[in-house]
């Protein structure tokens, strides 16, 4: 049965699970100085972003949930991601993956004005709108580009075969990508679904897809680069990667896929939480839930431990 | 060869048997999560199933009702659960969700076998003890019941094997048990960890099925004992029976 369930796990989280093993790059700035709340936290070990965390920080089993920033049940019950404010994760921003020789100045100024409109909040809701009321990535896409009227005037030529990775959050970008060259004026055919990086990065080197929306780190790290939470110098690492492959990298959007640390309300209400180094003073035995696997990873608990001096049971 | 070596090593590192992760106190989790589905199965499942049985009334339908405890995945119980209730733990029982989906899988084959066992006593049998002044109350407790041992124990072995190897997905939400063993060591691509854990589950489930095989014998009327050993072959022979519609109503 565990194998069964790896195999099926490995579809929909391979961008996540190549997420949570980049860690080892990310360095830990902590000091030895301990919390002053000095609380204790514990930790249950539930599913990797899933609807068990989700239902339990919910019910209020968990008080503080390791989710991704893209997701939408965040926007969708009102919760509160706690900013990473000593840099904990490295950077994972949506960004463009496109062929050289089509990035021109019309089309990269075309994705440009979509990332820019294109920030946390609204990504949680795109992918709220598809993954929880199970609309269609093409509508939800189509109307973030009319509510913010894009592309606008801009204009832009060529054809594109638009692909995308097997999950909510990267079939919504491709929709927002292709679709706004679509309106530019350049022709746009659609290739979803295509499943993990190892089978849409090959067919863009080669040609077979045009444009594919990315993670900057997690496609820096699969290119062989070391991503850090640094995004000027992880995107310009994976650029360099990425060009000597054919293709190349725009502008990242503001929105992106880390791992976060999610509270409700009115737990952030309580404790007035709103970045991750507030947790300290907590004096409060808070629980945390996330993936099995949290407590060694560094950029789960084990990374709260070193570099926001956090105490576990774990 | 060296995979071996890595799960004997896992067993001999002191650090995994102790403390809260450790192997007695994991142990002790699934323990309590099986035993208090099984009985909890067992109380509200044998007496109206013997019951049933006396009165050779309902069987099909309680059989095909408690079937559907058969039919839903345990998996599924406890997704919706969670859904429900969360994490809800409960004093003695542990994770609720857990408990509900364990009950579910454990009344089927309890009703089924304490029901054949029950109404399939033979005709003489009851006719004797009636003969005897015996009211029905003593016709099901001193007649019935004893010769319905081995049949209704055997469900309770089956019952009590499926519970202790399915309390693994206890795991799944938030729960100990086991099955931590094979979820955590999932997690991180840990297969010695992961085999480990499924070497435990099955010990356990070996020693449930020789303990209650035990039971089994030294709850059976002397005079029955030879019959012990074709028990189960009955069970499938009854049910088969039941599920031809024969010997019943």
């Amino acid at each position: 049965m565990a194998l069964l369930l790896m195999a099926s796990a490995c579809g929909s989280d391979s961008k996540k699970a190549s997420t949570a093993s980049s860690g080892g790059s990310t360095s830990s700035s902590g000091s030895s100085s301990s919390a002053a709340g000095g609380a204790t936290f514990t930790f249950t070990p539930l599913d990797v972003g899933g609807p068990t965390t989700k239902a339990a920080l919910d019910k209020g089993d968990i008080d503080v949930a390791l989710l991704f920033s893209s997701d939408g049940a965040i926007a969708k019950n009102g919760w509160v991601a706690l900013e990473d404010d000593k840099k904990l994760q490295p950077v994972d921003n949506f960004v463009p993956a496109v062929l050289k020789a089509k990035a021109t100045a019309d089309v990269t100024a075309v994705l440009d004005a979509v990332n820019a409109k294109l920030d946390k909040a609204s990504m949680q809701k795109l992918v709220a709108a598809v993954a929880i009321d199970g609309q269609n990535p093409e509508d939800v896409a189509k109307g973030f580009l009319t509510d913010n009227s894009l592309p606008g005037s801009k204009t832009a030529t060529g054809s594109f075969t638009v692909g995308s990775a097997n999950f909510a959050e990267s079939e919504i970008a491709a929709q927002l990508y292709g679709q706004a060259l679509k309106q530019a004026g350049a022709t746009v055919t659609f290739k979803l679904d295509f499943g993990a990086r190892e089978a849409y990065i090959p067919a863009l080197e080669s040609g077979q897809l045009d444009l594919v929306p990315e993670f900057v780190g997690t496609l820096d790290t699969f290119l062989g680069g070391t991503s850090s939470n640094d995004l000027d110098k992880t995107l310009s690492e994976a650029k360099t990667l990425a060009e000597a492959k054919g293709f190349t990298l725009t502008k990242p959007a503001v929105a992106d896929s880390v791992n976060t640390f999610v509270v409700t309300k009115k737990t952030a209400d309580k404790y007035t939480l709103a970045k991750i180094s507030d947790l300290a003073k907590v004096s409060d035995p808070l629980k945390f839930g996330g993936p099995p696997e949290c407590p060694t990873r560094p950029l789960c608990v084990g990374g709260l431990k070193t570099t926001y001096n956090l105490k576990f049971n774990v | 060869m060296s995979f071996l070596s890595d799960v004997v090593t896992w067993f001999n590192d002191p650090a995994h048997w102790r403390g809260h992760t450790g192997i007695p106190n994991r142990l002790l989790e699934h323990v309590q999560y099986s035993l208090a589905a099984i009985i909890a199965a067992i109380v509200l499942a044998v007496p109206v199933a013997v019951w049933l049985g006396h009165k050779r009334r309902f069987g099909t339908v309680a059989v095909n009702v408690s079937n559907i405890g058969r039919a839903i995945p345990s998996f599924a119980i406890l997704v919706l659960g969670t859904q429900q209730f969360g994490l809800l733990e409960l004093p003695l029982i542990g994770s609720f969700t857990t408990f509900v989906a364990l009950v579910a899988l454990a009344v089927p084959p309890l009703v089924t076998n304490a029901y054949v066992a029950v109404a399939e006593v033979p005709d003489e049998v009851r006719d004797s003890a009636r003969g005897m002044g015996m009211n029905e109350a003593e016709v099901l407790l001193k007649a019935e019941l004893p010769m319905a041992v081995p049949l209704l124990m055997a469900g309770v072995r089956t019952a009590s094997v499926q519970v202790v190897a399915t309390a693994t997905i206890a795991a799944f939400v938030g729960a100990g048990g086991l099955g931590r063993y094979i979820i955590d060591g999932r997690a991180i691509f840990d297969n010695t960890q992961i085999f480990a854990g499924a070497t435990l589950v099955a010990l356990l489930s070996l020693a449930t099925e020789i303990a209650l095989g035990g039971a089994q014998r030294v709850l059976t009327p002397r005079g029955m004992r030879a019959e012990v050993v074709s028990a189960r072959a009955a069970a499938v022979a009854a049910t088969t029976t039941i599920h031809q519609g024969k010997a019943l109503v």
